[in-house]
């Protein structure tokens, strides 16, 4: 498994500056990677934002 | 029927309806006409339903005969997005997997508004699946790309597209859309129509497809604001058979609604300018003097940096792909036509838990951080969309983004952060771009404010004329 740092909110708007990749056209299979991809920058850009230990998921939504 | 009747708010019609100088049955008759007429050319319509609309138009007329008026919305046609099942009729989800799929019951909205004595007259037009994989054409549908009204060179946007494309094009008068992240506001905004959608759990979800069952919502496209109060009334309310309901009630009565000279608004100037297209940026600062005008406080404020769209997408590509497991691995699932949408249902089915769990647990950070903005503001404003309506054929994920590589994000990430803190939003279209497309801005406001949200839009459009123009068609 990859080890991801957390960033600051500072560094973390910089990242999340660069914006995506945005891919060209692709066959299905190279669509399907794409989507995998695409998939695992966003987990790892979540990755690197910091939230509290103590902080439970939003499992029982309300507003 | 003229083409001025086909354009008045519902609370006109009313009017006409209520002391007999007009039919319900003619009203839906010139809806039916006009549906069968424009729906084709724009891609808009799903199922016209002449039969029984007529029936329940003969029945609204009876009722009126007897002076029983049981709501405004009492003989008034109306269209429902293809993913709210009416019993009998097909409901498609707008993806050909499911072009035969009949259900034998009523969705909430749709019995609720049976219940008023509206006339359901068609079934419209939706982007598959309601775009839950995350399509790359407008022609991501079972019914081909749907048109905008103002220009059948544009995309009408998604995923509620039908919606947007009947109300703008004067086929119904009023619609029924739903969001998850985008698909009221978008078809409303690229329309130049007022769309609302509702807190998370103001409007059952039953017997609608579901996407996501932590964000979507359900709400009206209308030709005002007033209009979409109208609706909102009688389509709210505790409903035992959605989940996620809240209980609470929509009241109507505008005299209830905040003094605008107490309102706080937050905007950050930089979504009115660098962060909006060029094309549209003379309407958007004509609009915002507007708002100046009417009397509540501009305050500039930004949302806290957070990676809100990263969140909002991991869930509904989780839940998404979950909900939707058994077409995805069947053979039927190669009958959509996106590729990229099919690529992003197959790769959700690969998220581990760990990536769900953390956004919704920055999900819930998110929640926090906008309710400490309300306590400063009382609703955020900033263009519906950054740009008007996109090309009918154009990839949309390669579309360039205004302003992208700007560090300061002022709120354009507000439409991914009110859908993730299921907050309530109105569309009010506010002129037009110099390529001649509509163009809007959006309110958000707290949890279950859509009184205020309805009241200041019905001010502004009081000062403004831009939803009341009309296409060319």
């Amino acid at each position: 498994m990859t080890r991801t740092k957390t960033l600051s909110r500072r560094s973390f708007g910089r990242l999340l500056a660069a914006g995506p990749m945005i891919p060209q056209t692709l066959s299905r299979d190279e669509e399907l990677r794409a989507a995998h991809q695409r998939r695992v920058s966003t987990a790892e850009t979540l990755a690197r934002f910091q939230v509290p230990m103590a902080t439970e998921p939003a499992s029982v939504f309300r507003p | 029927m003229t083409d001025d009747l086909h354009y008045a708010p519902i609370s006109e019609l009313a009017g006409l309806l209520k002391t007999r100088k007009m039919s319900s049955l003619e009203l839906t008759r010139a809806c039916l006409a006009r549906l069968e007429k424009l729906g084709p050319q724009y891609n808009a319509v799903a199922t016209l339903m002449a039969k029984p609309a007529e029936k329940q138009a003969k029945e609204a007329d009876d009722l009126f005969k007897r002076d029983r008026v049981r709501s405004p919305l009492q003989g008034i046609p109306y269209g429902a997005k293809d993913l709210l099942a009416a019993a009998g009729i097909p409901t498609t989800w707008g993806a050909a997997p499911y072009k035969s799929q009949v259900f034998d019951y009523d969705s909430t909205v749709v019995k609720r508004l049976q219940k008023t004595g509206a006339v359901l007259v068609a079934k419209l037009a939706m982007i598959e699946l309601a775009g839950g994989g995350g399509y790359r054409y407008p022609s991501a549908s079972l019914f081909g790309p749907c048109k905008n009204p103002w220009n059948p060179g544009h995309w009408a946007g998604g995923s509620s597209s039908g919606s947007g494309a009947a109300v703008s094009a004067a086929m119904v008068p009023f619609a029924i859309g739903s969001e998850t992240w985008g698909s009221i506001l978008t078809p409303a905004s690229y329309c130049g129509i007022t769309g609302l959608r509702p807190t998370y759990g103001l409007v059952s979800r039953y017997g609608a497809m579901a996407l996501s069952w932590t964000m979507d919502k359900i709400g009206p496209l209308c030709r005002s604001a007033e209009d979409c109060g109208l609706v909102l009334k009688e389509i709210a309310g505790k409903d035992s058979q959605d989940p996620a309901s809240s209980g609470k009630s929509f009241y109507y009565p505008i005299e209830y609604g905040r003094p605008l000279t107490e309102l706080r608004i937050g905007y950050h100037p930089i979504d009115f300018g660098d962060r909006a297209a060029e094309s549209a940026r003379p309407a958007f600062a004509a609009a915002l003097d507007v708002f100046r005008k009417l009397g509540p406080r501009l305050v500039e404020m930004a949302l806290p940096v957070m990676p809100y769209r990263e969140v909002a997408g991991t869930i509904i590509q989780a839940e998404g792909s979950s909900i939707f497991e058994p077409l995805i691995r069947g053979p039927k699932f190669d009958e959509m036509p996106d590729e990229r949408q099919k690529a992003g249902l197959r790769a959700g089915l690969e998220m581990p838990a760990r990536d769900y769990l953390q956004a919704m647990r920055v999900r819930r950070l998110v929640q926090e951080e906008l309710r400490k903005v309300f306590t400063r503001v009382d609703l955020i404003l900033s263009p519906a969309t950054p740009s008007p309506a996109s090309g009918i054929d154009e990839a949309l994920d390669r579309r360039p983004t205004p302003g992208e590589k700007l560090a300061q994000r002022g709120n354009t990430d507000l439409g991914a952060a009110g859908n993730l803190a299921g907050l309530p939003a109105i569309c009010l279209p506010c002129g037009f771009s110099t390529t001649s497309l509509p163009v809007a801005l959006q309110l958000v406001g707290r949890p279950f404010d859509e009184l205020t949200l309805v009241t200041i839009g019905r001010e502004f459009q009081k000062q403004t004329d831009w939803h009341r123009r009309r296409p060319p068609v």
